[in-house]
């Protein structure tokens, strides 16, 4: 993926830039919102990851004035310690998703991907599957290997949203914003105990595990880590 | 010093406007002062005429009842007992018959006065001479004399005029008193604005003097507050309860510090000795190690994030997010996102009662709060206990009841719980990290509302008093 990382901070835009690139990334930097404006009219960029605050040009004015220019490109806002208020101005402003510093790394790289996944999936689609998970959105029904799975409401929103990610890591903070769309990052162990129960219908029965955990981070799906 | 102190006051408001007022009370005084006077003039003038008319119509019945000789004779006694009055005899054509005449003062002439008289109603004003033996018995002798001509008999006009001395020393008296009154006033309006403006001043000057110490560093010092409640207490009230409230800001901050530096030593210190230890480790045991170092890093992160937050809703900047939030949904969403723990732990996780009811408050705090609140319940109830959930409608507002069966908090710990890192003994090995209530008084404080811990016997019942949403 081609992404382009807003941020002043010299040692912070490293450590991202960095982080990225080795998470197999093709990484720009521009340190204020001019030079945002003018790198992101290039086409090949896939995602833009901004700071909320920038010399010279507010991180949000700069992300109005991206999207006023027609450009669609995915936006995360990274935002200093603390400022969770500005969450939903960074989103009313254009942004597509909102991460607080300091953050693990492991939360950023899978945002950036669900990001880029919905970028690319806009379309409706109808079912999904995963080596030989099937979901049927409109039936609302699962099936793996041909076995029909009995799942609670939250428990299918819980599958389908680990489903649409599959491969990727998906981390706590983001499936109680997916599921029960609330935002703030659960320090407790309610969402693993929702999981193990999903994954007690989903792998129990079965040889392969599909639902993994991945150690301080959160889940990813699939029969590969 | 005497003269610092008055150049303060010359200098101060409260003066100036004494000053003011002073000139406003003159100005009224003098208005006040010359309607009396004007009426009490008139007052005693018309009594004088009065007395006149009366005197000139029992003199007329006398002429006609006893004739013109007994009637001279008498007028000349009366004159002589009344140096005060005139009774002067006239005929038609103001030639002068008998009476009081020559007594007249030298410049007047009776011919002249008697032939304007009838222009003003018969009534007349005159000068007396009065003679050397009488003027010790008369203090006003060189007073103006009224008087009135009418007519007797055919050929016949009586003029008897009495000396306006009333009148006159009435207007002295007026005059004087009003002289010496407002010379009394403008004394006392300034002394008055004078201490008044020194009684300001000084209350104010104290006011500032302590502001000073404070900015100094005294923060202890408070204003001085008097019993009467008038508005220099309510000032001194205010600025008392700033700077308690900057006070326990302050005191806040620098226990948050030491609290801070308390409790992340320990796990930095941890982390450390791993760091240590690893560094001489086995490859194959090195990435559990840094595995496990990194999930201590992110408990501190996680930590941190979580003073921020605390800090950041303490300083109440997040109201612009306000709206209003069914509380049943999320009360809803709650127990079904707590119930797979509640059922592994096999506690009893129920919600008890529920009336549709909005808050005015931020969507994700609110539930981050109640989450903790439900999450401490959970956690601290034994198995086969039960946690239940309550949201009541009551008059001054939602109220939400989480009460459960497990051990409770001692009633002389249940103010200090809500401190960062406070830890019941019981529970220092338990997961967590002492911020879970300290957050849940920070929302409820964002939300103007309040949470109070009950003994639920057994167990805790926490009772929060939710602000009612605008639109109901």
């Amino acid at each position: 993926m081609h992404i382009l990382v807003v941020e002043d901070d010299s040692t912070m835009a490293q450590h991202i830039v960095h982080g990225l690139t080795e998470a197999g990334h093709d990484v720009d930097h521009v340190s204020d919102g001019r030079d945002m404006l003018r790198a992101a009219a290039d086409d090949s960029l896939d995602l833009l990851v901004v700071d909320r605050m920038l010399p010279g040009m507010d991180g949000l004015t700069a992300i109005q004035a991206v999207r006023a220019a027609g450009n669609r490109t995915p936006v995360l806002i990274l935002s200093a310690l603390g400022e969770v208020d500005d969450r939903v101005h960074g989103l009313k402003a254009g942004g597509d998703d909102y991460l607080v510093k300091p953050f693990a790394f492991a939360e950023l790289v899978a945002r950036i991907e669900a990001l880029a996944r919905r970028a690319a999936g806009r379309g409706a689609a109808t079912s999904l599957s995963v080596d030989g998970l099937h979901m049927d959105l409109l039936g609302r029904q699962v099936f793996r290997e041909g076995v029909e799975i009995d799942l609670k409401p939250r428990e299918f929103q819980l599958l389908e949203y680990l489903m649409r990610n599959a491969g990727h890591v998906v981390t706590r903070a983001m499936l109680l914003e997916a599921v029960w769309n609330y935002h703030f990052d659960p320090q407790t162990n309610v969402i693993d105990v929702h999981i193990s129960r999903l994954r007690q219908k989903i792998d129990r029965e079965f040889q392969e595990p599909l639902i993994h955990t991945v150690r301080g981070i959160g889940y990813v799906l699939g029969t590969s880590k | 010093m005497y003269w610092e102190h008055l150049s303060k006051v010359w200098r101060s408001t409260t003066f100036h406007l004494g000053l003011w007022f002073m000139v406003l009370f003159t100005v009224s005084f003098m208005i006040l002062g010359g309607f009396v006077y004007r009426q009490t003039m008139v007052f005693l003038e018309q009594e004088l005429r009065g007395t006149i008319e009366l005197e000139l119509n029992q003199s007329r019945l006398f002429y006609l009842e006893r004739g013109e000789e007994i009637f001279l004779g008498r007028i000349g006694d009366l004159g002589e007992q009344d140096p005060t009055g005139i009774y002067i005899l006239l005929d038609d054509a103001c030639q002068a018959l008998a009476g009081g005449y020559k007594r007249l003062d030298d410049d007047e002439s009776i011919q002249e006065i008697c032939a304007n008289a009838p222009e003003s109603d018969g009534w007349v004003r005159m000068e007396l001479d009065i003679q050397r033996g009488f003027r010790d018995q008369i203090p006003e002798w060189d007073d103006d004399v009224y008087a009135r001509i009418i007519p007797v008999a055919p050929n016949r006009q009586l003029l008897y005029g009495r000396m306006g001395g009333n009148i006159d020393s009435a207007r002295e008296v007026v005059r004087e008193s009003m002289n010496w009154g407002l010379a009394g006033m403008a004394a006392l309006a300034l002394l008055g604005s004078y201490l008044m403006a020194g009684i300001i001043a000084g209350r104010l000057e104290q006011i500032n003097r302590i502001s000073q110490q404070i900015r100094h560093g005294d923060l202890s010092r408070r204003m001085p507050q008097g019993r009467t409640g008038d508005e220099f207490d309510r000032l001194s009230g205010n600025l008392n309860r700033m700077l308690d409230q900057i006070q326990s800001l302050m005191e806040g901050v620098r226990s948050v510090s030491d609290a801070i530096a308390h409790d992340l030593r320990t796990p930095l210190a941890r982390l450390r000795t791993r760091l240590e230890q690893l560094r001489k480790a086995p490859p194959d045991e090195l990435e559990a190690g840094v595995e496990q170092s990194i999930a201590e890093a992110d408990g501190m992160l996680a930590t941190f994030n979580a003073l921020l937050s605390i800090a950041q809703l303490e300083a109440g900047s997040r109201r612009a997010d306000f709206a209003d939030v069914d509380m049943r949904a999320m009360i809803a969403d709650i127990v079904d996102l707590y119930e797979p723990v509640a059922s592994e732990r096999n506690v009893d996780l129920r919600l008890e009662q529920s009336t549709a009811v909005s808050v005015r408050g931020d969507r994700n705090l609110l539930f981050q709060a109640i989450c903790n609140l439900v999450d401490n319940a959970v956690k601290y109830t034994p198995e086969e206990g039960r946690v239940q959930l309550e949201l009541q409608r009551r008059g001054s507002g939602p109220r939400l009841v989480v009460s459960d069966s497990g051990p409770g908090i001692p009633a002389e710990e249940r103010s200090r719980v809500f401190e960062r890192f406070y830890r019941l003994d019981a529970h220092r090995d338990s997961a967590g990290n002492g911020l879970g209530l300290t957050l849940v008084a920070a929302v409820a404080k964002l939300h103007d509302s309040s949470v109070e811990l009950q003994d639920n016997e057994p167990g805790l019942r926490v009772v929060w008093d939710l602000p009612r949403a605008r639109s109901r």
